[in-house]
């Protein structure tokens, strides 16, 4: 009786162990990063390639306004923006900018430090663009929605 | 600070006169610029230096140390620049080099790019001011900052004009360019106008040198520049491009002063590049179409060099590369003449190591070979090594 009690606890512990956790009841939805401007910003939508020229410094003006972009010393969506729209990492892209500034003088990014800053700055400055994840641009108003993008 | 002149270093002088010009290009900017409403941002000074210890045996080596065979230390320049953005089209960029003049051994200031910008489109950014020409991918891509550039040395057929290029590496006018959206690529283009080049102290046992006229043009005839550069929109950091430079350049005899030359110059040039965060690939030729006008001969002569890099960075930090660089000259040009320029094929074996994004040590192996006439001085074969430590603040 002994060891039939140890080898239904063995297999339990096994079990446990290899089981791993419960499945989800449904799949978590892909996580997607939104192009978001002023609403005075000129044109109504951008294609990745465009917002990867802006953030390139390749594109600095839209019609008469100046673009101003925005960039997020959070981690986690400065990351996966500069892999999913500029496949460079963080260090590439600080150099980038380095360098152009260098070259050609203009603009950086403006580095904000919380979402909540990046709507500010939205909201106060005209020809401003940014990124916000998905959920972050559900809650604002006054922002226009460029594109949607889902990471990769 | 003093340093003893060294014999194999090209003349310029004129430091005082040339601070004074410098002053007076740059107080009618100074003004423009106050009087632009500013957003009351501060500036931002940055800069680059280096030190580099140079040991060369090779023949007409420009670089100190390259006749006494002992080697040397070289205190690179000291290059400042600040980048502001004045009103919403208006950019102002400056590029001041603090280093040691080859010829008088003093220190100087020379404003190496002085640039206002009015940005009215992507496609129209109107400049003026002292530029890099817009020949090739070198020239206005690293400029003055050896830390940015993998290697300790610009190819040396892109050379500064004062130590002993001969192609325009600068210009003084205005400058048109932008970028054009064409379908799957990216379109640079640029043209360029201002005071063509002259060529001082011809007849002087080093040979003379290029002077960009930055105060004042001897000629009524300007200089224009083109480029016209392709980038694929999928691949932001290669390109493909043509460019081209047409002048006339007088020489003066570095001991009358007289003109003693007179030469049209139209100059080809392709680059292609593609540079990762791990891969560089750098290509990129002239051709240079001279056309004596001053003597009774009245030859047209063609000039031919280029230069292939590759680098590769592992780990981030461990970055060995290799150039080739080859210069042909047409025998009897007088602009290369004038310049003393011969042939010259030159490979570069190099390590550079990071030691952070702002500082970096290299080291090189340089292999010359100068195929000049017999009794020429430039003649000859010859090694050169080299270690620098550049850093960027």
């Amino acid at each position: 009786m002994t060891q039939r009690r140890l080898c239904l606890l063995m297999a339990g512990l096994l079990w446990c162990v290899t089981a791993g956790p419960a499945p989800p009841l449904m799949a978590a939805p892909a996580e997607r990063i939104v192009i978001v401007a002023n609403q005075l910003y000129p044109v109504s939508t951008l294609t990745k390639e465009e917002v990867r020229e802006i953030y390139l410094g390749r594109r600095t003006i839209e019609q008469f306004f100046r673009i101003r972009p925005i960039d997020q010393s959070d981690p986690a969506i400065r990351t996966a923006f500069l892999r999913t729209v500029m496949d460079l990492s963080k260090e590439g892209y600080i150099d980038h900018w380095n360098r152009l500034l260098f070259q050609q003088g203009g603009l950086p990014p403006l580095l904000k430090d919380s979402p909540d800053d990046v709507v500010k700055e939205l909201l106060k400055t005209d020809g401003s663009i940014g990124y916000l994840w998905e959920e972050e641009v559900q809650q604002q108003h006054g922002l226009k929605v460029l594109l949607v993008i889902p990471v990769r | 600070m003093r340093i003893t002149p060294l014999p194999s270093q090209r003349k310029t002088g004129h430091g005082g006169r040339r601070l004074c010009g410098w002053l007076a290009l740059l107080a009618p900017l100074a003004i423009t610029a106050l009087l632009i409403p500013s957003p009351g941002e501060a500036f931002e000074l940055r800069g680059f230096g280096d030190v580099t210890f140079t040991k060369s045996d090779a023949p007409g080596s420009d670089v100190p140390g390259a006749t006494d065979h002992h080697g040397s230390f070289t205190l690179g320049q000291v290059d400042l620049y600040i980048t502001q953005p004045v009103s919403d089209h208006i950019d102002l960029l400056a590029e001041l080099s603090i280093e040691s003049d080859p010829s008088t051994s003093e220190t100087t200031i020379d404003v190496e790019r002085l640039q206002i910008s009015y940005q009215a489109k992507n496609w129209l950014v109107v400049r003026a001011g002292r530029f890099h020409n817009i020949l090739g991918y070198w020239n206005i891509t690293f400029h003055h900052g050896r830390q940015i550039q993998t290697t300790i040395d610009r190819p040396r057929m892109l050379a500064f004009e004062d130590r002993g290029g001969f192609l325009p590496i600068h210009l003084v006018g205005l400058w048109v360019g932008g970028y054009v959206p064409a379908g799957p690529m990216l379109l640079d283009y640029g043209v360029m106008a201002g005071n063509g080049p002259k060529i001082t102290g011809v007849n002087s046992p080093l040979g003379g040198s290029l002077d960009p006229n930055n105060i004042s043009d001897n000629s009524g005839n300007k200089a224009v520049s083109f480029e016209l550069t392709l980038h694929p929109m999928a691949l932001h950091n290669a390109g493909v491009g043509i460019c081209g430079n047409f002048s006339r350049i007088e020489g003066f005899d570095n001991t009358t002063g007289h003109q003693v030359a007179n030469v049209n110059q139209q100059i080809l040039c392709g680059e292609a590049h593609y540079v990762t965060e791990s891969l560089e690939l750098l290509a990129e030729y002239y051709a240079l179409f001279d056309q004596d006008k001053w003597t009774t001969k009245l030859g047209h002569f063609i000039n031919h060099s280029w230069y292939a890099q590759a680098a590769y960075t592992f780990a981030g930090r461990y970055v060995p590369y290799v150039r080739y660089e080859h210069t042909s000259v047409d025998e009897g040009d007088p602009y290369m003449t004038m310049l003393n320029i011969v042939d010259t094929f030159r490979t570069i074996l190099g390590f550079r190591y990071n030691l952070s994004a702002a500082s970096s040590l290299k080291a090189e192996a340089r292999f010359v070979s100068n195929p000049a006439p017999s009794g020429n001085a430039l003649a000859g074969n010859g090694h050169e090594f080299a270690v620098q430590w550049s850093f960027w603040f």
